[in-house]
């Protein structure tokens, strides 16, 4: 047996300022029906949909990488063609230059958007570099919410030392910016990998970045379930469930999260978005995505010191971080004015 | 039994504030700051000015007892003078060790165990107090407790100097020294041919007997030199001003300096650092700093007549571990060393660096030359350093990779974070993975690097490196394969290499004096084509450092001296 909250909305659940979910005490109807109706009102949206399609443009073309790279390109993400000569125009130019430089964008079928400094074809390492952000982002995001979600819920729906313990911890995480929090975890893991038990990752997989990224936004998302979990545990439906002797675990599992589900819906495209940029930030920074890996952040980096010579190698990943994210965004964005648009998010990474 | 070493320190600061007053007074308008008023009749610049200096990293230490970083001997030298020291020349002619403060090259007697010099007469510290023959001894025993961290080249080579490091004796048993005649006298514990070179340390830049034994970074004590040291803002910039007193002394072939002052400050952004040079809002790039590969065409076009890329002593080279396969195999080795091309990492340098694959520099005595004896033990014959790594070179190493049956060994490489060391372990790493390995990059901070490839514990199988010259002489070049290198931390000998030839040869030819290396000079070039055809380790290239001075110096009579770098006592500013 199942109650939903059928009744008369939400009470305005109003978090510190770091995180808010400010929901207005609106009937709406939950359930099916009120996703069926976000549906119509996202595919109503002309913004969101031409934004999200972006997005999965972006996702493809990432995902073709391997194609690109094998019947385009002829060449891998790593394979380095220092001292190789390009016929350009009836002109044979080096693709990198004696003094360091390397070749810009060609019409050749490698080379097309020119060569990294270390001699790699720029559109392989580009299309690569985003499965590995990409990657990254969503199951930094998956880690993110999940645990958010969990803590959120216990934290909100036990309360007393429970809830006090828990969002201590909060606290303690939140007291250092998320980036700063990052680089610290990201650069000693890094360093030694992780091994704890049985389990061993080596120091130079994507998993230690995803797993820094996934976690130092925890108390971002899980304050403001935390917050909305406070609310509905003295609604009636929950006051019944308890009066039918339903576990607590039952209550949580199969009362309070399901109303939750909006509000993750519309975290997810957010906590995407932040969870690529983090990843550029500690990547560009040397404490994300370890080489020869690519990722747009290591694109950046790599490509940050030949700006004056050679500013396709930073324009090009940039470009493609920002389609990504403004795509989320705007997405996230209908996303949310379809589930309650009268809702208001406010995040405070 | 020596003075009150505090209270001497102490009254040779007043002298010191005492002096720089009176010499104030004496120059006049040509103090600090003063512009000089254009070419005399001599067609030199009239001295005077402030020489604006950029430097991409601090100095360990400007307290000759304790700093030994490039940076810090770059000023050190000009203000400590040593017993010996380096001719204020470029090219060749620099690595000459002449008298500094001794009257002549010292004496050697006793087989080579026992070396006396005599300190010149009449000479002063800037801050006026007389110089002693006992300050020498007094300086040696401050290096070695002030913690100077060439402290091994005192203590290995001198009588007594471990003893008095180590708390067992009150001064070094094996330096004496008469301030009446002045004469100083020296037992080496062995015969060491380097031990001009030895004398001829920043380090062993006389101070007075009676300077703390503490680190005086914020406040160098004073030295005999062309400069002062008269203000420093750690890690922030730091003030030379010519020392007064010093043109009284007469040393042959020691420029009293130019520039009133140098003015050095620490900008640690090498853009920002080519960008003023190239503006003439500073008057020198930091040669030890790398030229970013985004300016060098600029300068090369816009800067050509007041830059020149100079090829240093130092050697860039790939590490490989000969006790842990698959470099445990000379086949491996010799199949990495054919895959790398030297032109590929040269271009991963922006140009600054000369392709090699022998170990010591040209400019040191012994350098081999002509064809890379590269599998020579397996007789694949010699190659070009210009040409390795050719398609043809790659598909040779697969077959030798295959034939000892080490394809998908697994190898992790090690570097650094800083370009473009970074860059050049990915390419040795896409080059290993080209030829069979399984190999993996293991990317470290700058700071932790050098104490992790050097423990035991981590034992790592390659990885990059380089080894800048501490003296002229192929001795000091090969500390890397010298097995009493071997440490289980702060390991020297990366390579784990202990080959009784090469030890041998090491031991025989380091007791030949520098003044004698000539001689030996085939010898050390045998050894050279010996450790290329073990392929023990990838040497690749010279590293080259930026000769760029700004508009206001005059380039064509500034000097690149190639022990210590730019030296700003031979630099003259034109207005």
């Amino acid at each position: 047996m199942t109650l939903r909250d059928t009744g008369t909305g939400h009470v305005p659940v109003n978090e510190s300022a770091v995180g808010v979910l400010d929901v207005p005490a609106e009937p709406y109807a939950a359930g099916a029906a009120t996703y069926r109706l976000a549906l119509r009102r996202l595919r109503h949206n002309h913004r969101a949909i031409v934004f999200g399609s972006l997005f999965v443009l972006v996702v493809v073309l990432c995902l073709l990488a391997p194609v690109y790279a094998r019947y385009i390109a002829h060449t891998g993400p790593n394979v380095q063609h220092i001292t190789e000569v390009l016929d350009i125009n009836g002109k044979s130019v080096d693709v990198v230059s004696l003094t360091g430089v390397p070749v810009g964008p060609t019409w050749h079928s490698r080379f097309f958007l020119g060569a990294d400094a270390d001699g790699r074809d720029l559109a392989v390492r580009l299309l690569y570099g985003g499965r590995t952000s990409l990657a990254i982002g969503v199951m930094a995001t998956a880690i993110t919410i999940v645990l958010a979600t969990v803590l959120g819920l216990v934290a909100g729906y036990y309360g007393k030392w429970t809830d006090g313990v828990i969002s201590r911890v909060f606290d303690i995480v939140w007291a250092y910016p998320a980036l700063l929090l990052a680089i610290a975890l990201g650069v000693s893991l890094a360093t030694g990998g992780i091994s704890i038990g049985p389990v061993q990752i080596n120091s130079g997989s994507i998993l230690i970045p995803t797993l820094v990224i996934g976690i130092v936004y925890v108390p971002y998302v899980a304050r403001p379930i935390r917050g909305e979990v406070l609310a509905l545990r003295e609604r009636e439906f929950v006051e019944s469930a308890r009066a039918l002797g339903f576990s607590n675990f039952r209550i949580m599992a199969s009362e309070i999260l399901p109303n939750l589900t909006s509000t993750l819906i519309v975290f997810v495209p957010l906590q995407l978005a932040h969870s690529i940029i983090l990843e550029a930030a500690l990547s560009f920074l040397g404490a994300g995505v370890q080489p020869p890996a690519a990722s747009w952040g290591t694109l950046l980096a790599s490509g940050a010191p030949l700006f004056n010579v050679a500013p396709y190698l930073t324009l090009a990943p940039a470009t493609m971080l920002v389609i990504t994210c403004l795509g989320i965004n705007v997405f996230g964005d209908g996303l949310r004015e379809a589930l309650d648009p009268r809702a208001t998010v406010r995040t405070g990474y | 039994m020596r003075p009150n070493h505090r209270l001497a320190y102490m009254s040779s600061v007043a002298v010191s504030l005492t002096a720089v007053v009176a010499a104030y007074g004496t120059f006049g308008a040509g103090a600090s700051g003063a512009s000089p008023a254009g070419k005399q009749p001599n067609g030199a610049y009239a001295p005077g000015g402030t020489l604006q200096v950029s430097m991409g990293s601090p100095p360990e230490s400007l307290d000759p007892q304790l700093g030994y970083s490039s940076e810090s001997e770059e000023a050190d030298w000009l203000v400590y003078t040593p017993l010996l020291t380096y001719a204020h020349k470029s090219g060749l002619a620099g690595d000459t060790v002449i008298p500094g403060l001794a009257t002549a090259l010292p004496t050697v007697s006793d087989g080579g165990l026992t070396y006396t010099a005599t300190l010149r007469k009449g000479l002063k510290y800037s801050n006026g107090v007389a110089v002693k023959a006992s300050d020498f001894p007094y300086t040696i025993e401050r290096d070695l407790k002030v913690g100077w961290s060439g402290d091994s080249w005192y203590t290995t080579t001198i009588v007594g100097a471990a003893a008095y490091q180590a708390g067992k004796a009150k001064t070094i048993s094996g330096i004496s020294a008469d301030d009446a005649t002045g004469q100083i006298t020296i037992h080496l514990i062995s015969p060491y041919g380097a031990f001009q070179n030895i004398l001829a340390f920043p380090s062993a830049g006389l101070v007075p007997s009676g300077t703390p034994m503490t680190a005086l970074s914020a406040n160098p004590p004073p030295g005999v030199g062309a400069y002062m040291i008269t203000k420093v803002v750690p890690n922030v910039s730091f003030t030379l001003q010519k020392n007064p007193l010093f043109a009284g002394f007469h040393i042959p072939g020691i420029p009293v300096g130019y520039v009133n002052a140098v003015q050095v400050t620490i900008q640690t952004n090498a853009d920002t650092e080519a960008q003023d040079v190239l503006n003439n809002t500073s008057d020198e790039f930091d040669w030890g700093d790398v030229l970013p590969p985004a300016y060098v065409a600029q300068v090369e076009s816009q800067a050509k007549d007041r830059y020149t890329p100079e090829t240093l002593a130092a050697t860039d080279f790939f590490w490989l571990n000969d006790r842990r396969a698959p470099f445990n195999n000379i086949l491996a080795r010799e199949a990495a060393n054919l895959a790398i091309s030297r032109v590929a990492l040269q271009r991963l340098a922006s140009g600054q660096i000369t392709p090699a694959c022998y170990y010591l520099p040209p400019s040191i005595p012994g350098a081999a030359s002509g064809p890379c004896p590269i599998g020579a033990p397996s007789g694949n014959g010699s190659f070009s350093a210009a040409s390795l790594g050719s398609p043809a070179d790659i598909a040779l190493a697969t077959k030798l990779v295959t034939k000892a049956g080490l394809a998908g060994t697994p190898v992790t490489v090690w570097t650094e974070a800083r370009q473009p060391f970074q860059a050049f372990v990915t390419y040795l790493n896409s080059q290993l993975n080209a030829i069979g390995f399984k190999s993996s990059i293991k990317v470290l901070s700058n700071g932790i690097y050098d104490p992790t490839i050097g423990s035991a514990k981590v034992n790592p199988q390659a990885g990059w490196s380089e080894w800048s010259q501490d003296f002229p002489n192929p001795g000091d070049f090969y500390f890397v394969f010298d097995a009493r290198s071997i440490l289980p931390e702060n390991n020297g000998n990366l390579d784990l290499v202990d080959d009784p030839h090469i030890q041998s040869t090491i031991i025989r030819l380091d007791k030949v004096p520098s003044s004698d290396l000539p001689s030996v000079d085939p010898q050390w070039s045998a050894l050279e084509k010996y450790v290329a055809g073990k392929d023990y380790q990838i040497n690749f290239g010279y590293e080259v450092s930026p000769f760029f001075l700004s508009d206001r110096v005059d380039f064509k009579t500034a000097v690149f001296q190639p022990v210590f770098g730019d030296d700003w006592s031979t630099f003259e500013l034109k207005s």
